[in-house]
């Protein structure tokens, strides 16, 4: 009897099974996301590439560079509301440069045919509510869709047009709407040897690299049906050029800090495979009048001091000890709060700061962690990193 | 104890244990079958919009079809503007069958960035221009093409037909198995239009739901928009009939398998009714038999239901070959490769399974309990309906269900009433079965023949399910092969009498413009001509566009109202099909709106003609006014009334440089193409008209094991007599033969009886035409007749053999 019941048990069992088998059979597959660290990392041959300084000239350079295979303009924000609500923003256009050599191509005849594609991120962080918006675009450089001149960069409805004094950023997701005026305090800084941006040994592994480190910010913010006059301090990054991350290298982690005394500080960090900070990693120091020390690895050090884990296992490095060593400045980073990941094509961690020197506060500022999402065992090889 | 006592059972007649089972499972299996088949009818018709923009997606149109790539680039401009998917929908062919090319720009957003970004994406595809244009295709497509994954090679390709041209693309990966995508190929929107030379035009942008309220502020006109839901309910609507009519085939099926259930169980009590009043005798009480009896159902009916879940599941996928290729043309629909099944619906039938398992247990504990303690006999108390009853009790269902179905005007209530009245049917078919052998036998000779029948008529309460599931299933086959036989004359007639021209032309590429077709007509041997523009407008409804000469005029076939030809070429009056007319209750005299882009246009309806080419039924109105209206001066085919010979005036056609562009066809060539989709279409109602007989054929099986059992003793008796073993298999297979002979007998005014309500109540409900009234087709049953009583005869064999080897003493004995 009991060989009997057997059978019949692995009888059911397989017809289980096998409906089992035919349930799953019809749902989608899980796909990959985009390695943000390898998006950077290589560029076929066509591509133009960053090799030495150059002059650059303004407002031409605010415009695209057409011929490299990425560029980016990257704002970022502190903001205050009328009872001292906390906000943070960031506001990215990507453009990136597709393969395209004339005459051969299989889509000439049509009106989506485009040199590049850009991706746009618009996020807000709401300190009080602890809440962070996340809204990603993509569009292809045709119909209009997206572009950038020296007056205006945009994709879709969400733009960045020049005023007499700046910049007005309009952009809206569902549930937020950013309407800012946006008017430079301090002149352009010119990172690394007069913008030429070194980040590997390789010829062609650097960018070109601006900033404007100190922007005064006014303008509305919708949360919901909330609508919220706001002010404070907003930070531009403009970048391009072609496989400017040298091999070996997993991610970086990015400082942009807006001290109270007036100087503003840009450090970032090259991660390499074994954990160790690369030697290219590099920073700005500007004084409240503009003018500006470019630092180089050994002028820094940037110890995480508390990892904190998503949801997905990852752990992202939000405090940090970081020690100037010349002027000698010794001073606390951390997170205002901790949810602040993009997890939508790109994963990484983009977030509003605190700066405390001695525990007292003494600045603001965003924090780029890149990389860490894309890494086999994330938590390991971070803290080993960590710790060096 | 109780499990020990069945499995002890269980394990000496392992015949009745496999038969139970596949009884069970028969019925599960064509209930699932068709279950699943629905869900792949209407579950694929907006899953490829969904899954690019979310279930609650709103699709925006423009009135006259195809929106402008500058429409689309304005539009995604605007302040505030959603998150717009452009679609270029492209339908192609491959190896002549249906499929859909559904261009995207894997840029823009979709809520499943997984299907257009990534390694092996439409991505991929769009970011390598100098590639040559590439697909990237699900699994299940590629099946349905007829490739397998694994021969793939980078220079695979497929050959697309599209508007008389053949394009070649590679396929640039594979998905993972994703349903949604089944018969569709994703492209990139920039090579889609490049290759099919579609640059300026997208077929339609989809925006998430919740963009609603934004496009109800600031959509342009000339623009509409429809949401996820009412995209979805017009889809559904197409296939309405025909699913509706699959849903009453599989709740006959049931039917008929309950009928197997039962005369299984029943068989096995029969068989233990020995045993039973042994265990009566050792002290069993009825509460614990019944245990064991419910007990032994529930698990058959387990274990079958889960055999039934597998075979149905592997039924509803050849069925759908089956139906993908009608639905596909007759619809335009592309549904799924495969059924799409869930645990949700799986465990509905199987819950389904045991408890119709539970349900026809119920009346035959009664018998079980009725075995007195310690008695070892195997008669039984004969218990039949007799004709007077089962007329009385026969009637009721009989006289609701024609009730309903001549009073409520609907195809749900014409299924329900029609269950109803064979409900009836089935009550009283054994009493007038067995009736009628009465009458029989009294004239039959004493000799082994006679013998068989009379043996019969005394066990009719074990044959009666059997007779009537039988007599049911017969009915049913031979009823629907009847209307369709019939129906397909009456759609013979009609393409017949409507094709009034010699020879109709049309042109490779498109369509016909006014300068191509006056150089065609400007020929002495063109008497006359008529042309032909069909469209849909954007609510979905078909509007024909006509240009009719005198002599086309005679080929409609008016079922209401009377024409106005001179109303109709004043564009004051429109023609609607039947079927148009009776799914929007419109009578000839009400007024008829449609949106163009001049603006609405007011027409009466002036007559309702005959037609079969859509059940959703079109417009038809005068081509002058169309042409006007709709700024759409081209035709898509025109028909040449000549004054020679067809074939002499082609030859001459052959020979000038139009001929290139133009194919043409007679109207015989037309009338065998029509045929053949209406044979594709009817294929699915043969394939579940032959399992709902095979199923009968199990009932009557396990019927007649059951009746050889209960017999066991006069069998015996008649072998003492000196009836061979030969003799007596010889006697059950006459029985069984006799049994088939009898239900076919029963089934004829059945069979009728079906055939009327399915042509006169049934199809006008499900596709709005009607069936012109003329004799049913006796081939059916000239078929059906010498099948059925072969197979019957066959189903004699096993119960035969067994009986025959059965040792004589022991029965005899038996008393």
């Amino acid at each position: 009897m009991r060989r009997d019941a057997l059978l019949i048990i692995v009888m059911a069992a397989l017809a289980l099974l096998w409906l089992g088998l035919r349930i799953q059979s019809g749902q989608p597959a899980i796909a990959e996301q985009i390695s943000g660290t390898a998006l950077l990392a290589s560029a076929p041959e066509s591509f133009r590439r960053v090799t030495g300084p150059v002059p650059m000239r303004f407002p031409e350079d605010h415009a695209l560079h057409a011929g490299y295979r990425n560029e980016w303009w990257y704002f970022t924000g502190n903001l205050q509301g009328p009872a001292d609500e906390r906000f943070g923003y960031q506001f990215t256009l990507f453009r990136f440069a597709l393969e395209t050599e004339s005459g051969a191509a299989s889509n000439a005849d049509s009106d989506f045919a485009a040199d590049a594609v850009w991706m746009a991120h618009l996020a807000l962080s709401d300190a009080d509510a602890q809440r962070f918006y996340q809204y990603e675009r993509f569009a292809r450089e045709a119909l209009d869709m997206a572009g950038a001149s020296q007056t205006e960069w945009w994709l879709r409805d969400w733009q960045v047009t020049a005023t007499d004094t700046g910049w007005r950023l309009l952009a809206a997701g569902d549930e937020i709407t950013l309407d800012l005026a946006l008017n430079p305090a301090k002149p352009v800084v010119l990172q690394g040897d007069a913008g030429y941006s070194r980040k590997g040994p390789e010829p062609g592994n650097a960018s070109r690299y601006y900033s404007l480190t100190r922007i005064d910010t006014h303008g509305r913010l919708r949360i919901g049906s909330d609508l919220v006059e706001v002010s404070g301090l907003s930070w531009l990054d403009r970048e391009w050029g072609s496989s400017q991350l040298g091999e070996g290298l997993d991610g970086w982690d990015w400082f942009a800090l807006q001290l109270d005394d007036g100087r503003d500080l840009m450090l970032y960090r090259l991660r390499q495979s074994d954990g160790e900070a690369s030697p290219f990693s590099a920073g700005a120091l500007v004084e409240a009048d503009g003018r500006y020390r470019i630092l180089t690895a050994e002028d820094f050090r940037l110890t995480p001091e508390r990892y904190w884990r998503d949801a997905e296992g990852v752990e992202w490095p939000l405090d940090w000890r970081l020690e100037l060593h010349r002027p000698g400045l010794q001073l606390e980073v951390r997170a205002v709060f901790d949810a602040q990941r993009w997890n939508r094509s790109v994963q990484y961690w983009e977030g509003m700061v605190d700066v405390f020197e001695q525990g007292r506060t003494v600045g603001r500022g965003y924090l780029e962690l890149s990389g860490y999402a894309d890494a086999a065992e994330p938590s390991a090889a971070n803290r080993a990193s960590g710790r060096h | 104890m109780l499990a020990r006592l069945s499995h002890r059972f269980f394990r000496l007649h392992p015949g009745q244990l496999i038969l139970a089972t596949i009884g069970i499972a028969a019925g599960i299996a064509v209930v699932t079958g068709v279950a699943l088949l629905r869900g792949a009818l209407l579950d694929s018709l907006d899953a490829a919009s969904s899954r690019l923009a979310g279930d609650a997606s709103i699709s925006i149109r423009t009135e006259t079809g195809a929106l402008s790539v500058q429409d689309y680039a304005e539009l995604s401009r605007l302040p505030g503007a959603p998150d717009w998917v452009p679609v270029l929908r492209v339908p192609v062919r491959i190896d002549g069958v249906r499929f859909e090319v559904l261009a995207l720009d894997p840029f823009v957003g979709s809520p499943d960035p997984r299907l257009l970004l990534g390694p092996g994406s439409v991505l991929a595809t769009a970011v390598d221009s100098t590639a040559p244009p590439a697909v990237v295709v699900g699994a299940r497509t590629l099946d349905a093409i007829g490739l397998d994954v694994d021969e793939l090679d980078a220079g695979t390709t497929l050959e697309l037909a599209f508007e008389g041209q053949t394009f070649s693309v590679a396929i640039a990966a594979v998905l993972a198995a994703d349903q949604d995508l089944d018969r569709r190929l994703l492209m990139d929107i920039a090579q889609a239009q490049s290759l099919f030379g579609l640059s300026g035009q997208v077929s339609e942008l989809l925006a998430p739901g919740h963009a609603q309220d934004w496009l109800q502020a600031h959509l342009p006109d000339g623009l509409v928009w429809r949401s996820a839901s009412e995209r979805r309910d017009s889809a559904a609507g197409l296939t309405a009939g025909m699913r509706a009519n699959l849903t009453a085939m599989s709740l006959l099926a049931l039917a008929t398998g309950l009928f197997v259930v039962y005369s299984v169980l029943n068989f096995l009590i029969v068989q233990r009714r020995h045993s039973f009043g042994m265990l009566r005798a050792l002290g069993m009480t009825h509460p614990r038999l019944a245990q064991l009896l419910i007990g032994e159902s529930l698990m058959l009916a387990a274990l079958g239901g889960l055999i039934g879940l597998v075979a149905g599941t592997w039924l509803a996928d050849r069925l759908l070959v089956l139906v993908a290729v009608p639905v596909g043309e007759l619809y335009g629909q592309l549904p799924l490769v495969q059924s799409a099944p869930s645990w949700g619906l799986y465990g509905i039938i199987w819950m389904l399974g045991l408890f119709a398992a539970l349900l026809v247990t119920v009346p035959l504990l009664r018998e079980a309990m009725r075995v007195p303690p310690g008695r070892l006999v195997r008669t039984v108390h004969e218990s039949g309906l007799s004709l007077k009853q089962a007329g009385a009790y026969g009637a009721m269902p009989m006289l609701f269900g024609v009730a309903l179905l001549l009073a409520v005007d609907s195809l749900a209530a014409a299924l329900l009433g029609l269950f109803l009245f064979l409900t009836g049917l089935v009550i009283m078919i054994p009493a007038m079965g067995f009736g009628l052998l009465d009458k029989v036998a009294r004239r039959l000779p004493r000799n082994l023949a006679g013998r068989a029948l009379v043996l019969l008529r005394s066990s009719r309460s074990r044959l009666a399910p059997a007779l009537a599931a039988l007599t049911l299933a017969l009915a049913l086959a031979i009823g629907m092969a009847m209307m369709i036989l019939g129906f397909r004359v009456a759609v013979d007639d009609w393409v017949e009498r409507l094709l009034r021209a010699d020879v109709y032309v049309s042109a490779d590429q498109g369509e016909l413009d006014g300068e191509t077709i006056q150089v065609l007509v400007d020929r002495p041997a063109v008497e006359a001509w008529s042309g032909v523009r069909q469209r849909r407008l954007v609510d979905g409804r078909l509007v024909t566009a006509y240009d009719l000469p005198a002599q086309a005029w005679s080929g409609f076939d008016w079922v209401a109202g009377v024409p106005n030809r001179d109303a109709f070429e004043a564009g004051r009056e429109a023609l609607v099909t039947e079927p148009f007319a009776r799914n929007r209750s419109l009578a000839p005299g009400d007024r008829l709106n449609i949106s163009t882009p001049a603006g609405p246009r007011a027409l009466t309806i002036g007559a309702v003609f005959r037609d079969y080419s859509s059940d959703q039924g079109m417009i038809a109105i005068n081509g002058v006014h169309y042409r006007e209206w709709f700024d759409d001066p081209v035709r898509d085919s025109v028909g040449l009334y000549l004054n020679t010979d067809p074939e002499r005036w082609l030859e001459q056609l052959g020979q000038t440089a139009l001929a290139e562009q133009l194919s043409w066809i007679t109207p015989l060539e037309i009338r065998q193409q029509s045929l053949a989709v209406f044979d594709r279409t009817f294929r699915i109602s043969w394939a579940l008209a032959v399992l709902v007989g095979l199923i009968a054929l199990i009932a009557l099986t396990s019927a007649l094991l059951a009746l050889g059992l209960e017999r066991a003793r006069e069998y015996a008796t008649l072998r003492a007599l000196g009836l061979s073993p030969k003799g007596l298999i010889g006697l059950v297979m006459l029985q069984t033969g006799g049994l088939t002979l009898l239900a076919l007998v029963l089934c004829l005014p059945l069979a009728l009886l079906m055939d009327m309500v399915l042509s006169g109540v049934i199809q006008p409900r499900a596709f709005g035409w009607s069936v012109p009234f003329d004799w049913p087709p006796l081939a059916p049953l000239l078929w059906t007749a010498p099948l059925a009583i072969i197979a019957g005869v066959l189903a004699g064999i096993y119960p035969a053999l067994r009986i025959a080897r059965r040792p004589l003493i022991e029965h005899l004995r038996a008393d």
